[in-house]
């Protein structure tokens, strides 16, 4: 095989990864539905890792009841339920992928932990859905960062059919 | 190489004329050599540079990328600048005549620029910062074709590089195999280092592997000897790991032309199989601890002391002082773990220096005796 060949095939499997990685990332904008989440106030004592802004929703922390089992890095699935004010909130989790069209968002579990707030038959399910990062440039994240540990703020993130959802802003 | 021609003038092997000849081709030799060093040199760190500004560039999201409208047009531009960076790097390495260096140091700059490509794309869509490790699997899947079609040794040791970053930036890796970990790691660079394709097509890729590996089997044995009980996890995937690397490590011997140096190395392998295997099993704290003690020191003494071996076998400089560095950590260790807690202190530190004064004044007489021996 001579050096242009080799070039060419290298040049090829790059465009060809390339490809992949965006259709796989950009199937979930096509054939998503775009909803609004509430994103929670955060801890401006967080450090900002790179110029990226952590984000908390009102799904990453449910309600469960004391005697479901959930175990840490589980998958679940959370089905979602549109408020009148526009919002999307968690409607149930579940261990399986929903038997019917309702939209959910695919989670794995962070922990399940004690919350003063609820009553003692329920705990809190700390869910990620690998939607928390926000990239924006350093100065917007920070503004963002500051507005968001105010007054919250609310997400547009584009969940598909499988349940993979994507960030598209916050304000 | 000055000290041998006036010899040979002394000894009347040259004459005069002969002698100023081959010290003036010497004098343009070294001449040419540090010009050429110096030219590796401001490429290599130039290409690093520019990589990095690139990758910087990208995670600072700045404004020139944010001028891209279209996140197809940023990736595109991105992927431009990498693929023109590659192709100048092929023709001024192949094409051109004399700047083959140039292109080697290109290509090996279109390797980190591809890696920020991937970065961009993953900002691009948010993706989580658990996912990393896909990112980090992705640029190592990139670059290694480049490795080894072009035979780049800079590439390779940066695929190396990213194989280390990649592993440990699995998600949860060290709870999974918890002290086994970097033994785990160290075992499949050695063994991937004595694949028989390895050893045969890329006999110049092989060592930087082996070198990686050797430096990490030895510090994790250090520790995994320094903490005593506590390096034992019941964790039956550890077990299970170590079996399998066992088995692939002797059917490699097995395929292999069994000369000393595989039979050693596979040998210090089944030993650190062994350990690792030890490790993962429950067993009574004395007999666990006894059996690392055991395992450990002899996993540690066989590494140096085949270091040096083969190090003044085969005149390795390089190996041979890597194992000058390994003994001096191994007798460190030792004497902290025994001195420290027995003796009295001043005694320690006074018994300490000597030893090590002693130790240097031992090695530097060998060293002497050699290039005497050299010399006749």
């Amino acid at each position: 095989m001579n050096n242009k060949t080799k070039t060419i095939i290298i040049s090829a499997f790059w465009l060809i990864i390339a490809i992949c990685f965006i259709l796989f990332n950009e199937k979930i904008f096509l054939t998503g539905q775009t909803i609004d989440l509430k994103v929670h106030p955060i801890d401006p004592s967080d450090l900002l890792r790179g110029q990226y802004v952590r984000l908390e929703y009102d799904i990453s922390k449910i309600p469960v009841k004391k005697m479901s089992t959930y175990e840490r890095k589980q998958q679940i699935y959370v089905t979602l339920k549109k408020a009148p004010d526009g919002l999307y909130t968690a409607k149930s989790v579940l261990s399986k992928k929903p038997a019917n069209d309702e939209l959910y968002i695919k989670g794995k579990v962070k922990y399940a932990g004690w919350n003063s707030t609820l009553d003692k038959d329920f705990r809190e399910l700390n869910i990620e859905y690998g939607i928390e990062n926000f990239f924006t440039k350093q100065d917007e994240a920070k503004r963002l960062e500051d507005d968001l540990a105010k007054k919250g703020g609310i997400a547009t993130v584009v969940v598909d059919k499988h349940g993979r959802a994507r960030v598209l802003m916050v304000k | 190489m000055e000290k041998h021609i006036n010899k040979w003038l002394e000894k009347g092997y040259i004459d005069q004329k002969q002698a100023s000849i081959i010290l003036s081709d010497i004098k343009e030799e070294k001449k040419k050599t540090s010009e050429k060093a110096i030219n590796i040199t401001l490429y290599t760190i130039g290409a690093i540079l520019l990589g990095i500004g690139v990758i910087c560039f990208i995670a600072a999201n700045d404004w020139i990328l944010r001028l891209f409208y279209s996140r197809f047009a940023k990736i595109s531009a991105a992927f431009f600048v990498t693929l023109l960076c590659f192709w100048l790097g092929y023709y001024f390495s192949y094409k051109k005549e004399g700047f083959k260096r140039l292109g080697g140091v290109l290509m090996f700059l279109s390797c980190l620029l591809i890696g920020g490509c991937w970065a961009l794309i993953g900002q691009i869509y948010n993706l989580h910062t658990d996912l990393n490790w896909i990112m980090l699997l992705i640029w190592l899947i990139s670059i290694m074709p480049v490795a080894f079609l072009y035979k780049l040794k800079s590439v390779n040791i940066f695929s190396i590089i990213l194989i280390v970053c990649t592993y440990l930036s699995y998600p949860d890796m060290w709870s999974r195999l918890q002290t086994l970990t970097p033994v785990a790691l160290g075992l499949i660079l050695y063994n991937f280092s004595n694949l028989p394709f390895m050893k045969k097509n890329f006999t110049d890729f092989a060592p930087p592997y082996k070198t990686v590996s050797t430096v990490i089997l030895f510090l994790t044995t250090i520790a995994i000897w320094c903490a005593g009980y506590n390096a034992f996890n019941e964790n039956l995937a550890g077990t299970a790991f170590c079996t399998v690397l066992l088995i692939f490590t002797l059917v490699n011997y097995l395929m292999s032309n069994k000369n000393n140096i595989i039979t050693v190395e596979s040998i210090i392998l089944v030993f650190v199989c062994a350990l690792g295997m030890l490790l993962s099993i429950k067993m009574p704290e004395i007999a666990g601890i006894i059996l690392n003690i055991i395992i450990s020191n002899t996993i540690l003494i066989l590494m140096i002391y085949f270091m040096y071996d083969f190090g003044y076998k085969l005149q390795d400089t390089r190996l041979a002082g890597r194992a000058n560095i390994f003994l001096l950590i191994y007798i460190a260790v030792l004497y902290f773990k025994i001195g420290y807690q027995y003796l009295d202190k001043a005694l320690f530190f006074l018994l300490g220096g000597a030893i090590l004064l002693g130790t240097g004044i031992y090695l530097e007489k060998q060293k002497r005796n050699r290039i005497k021996k050299n010399e006749q």
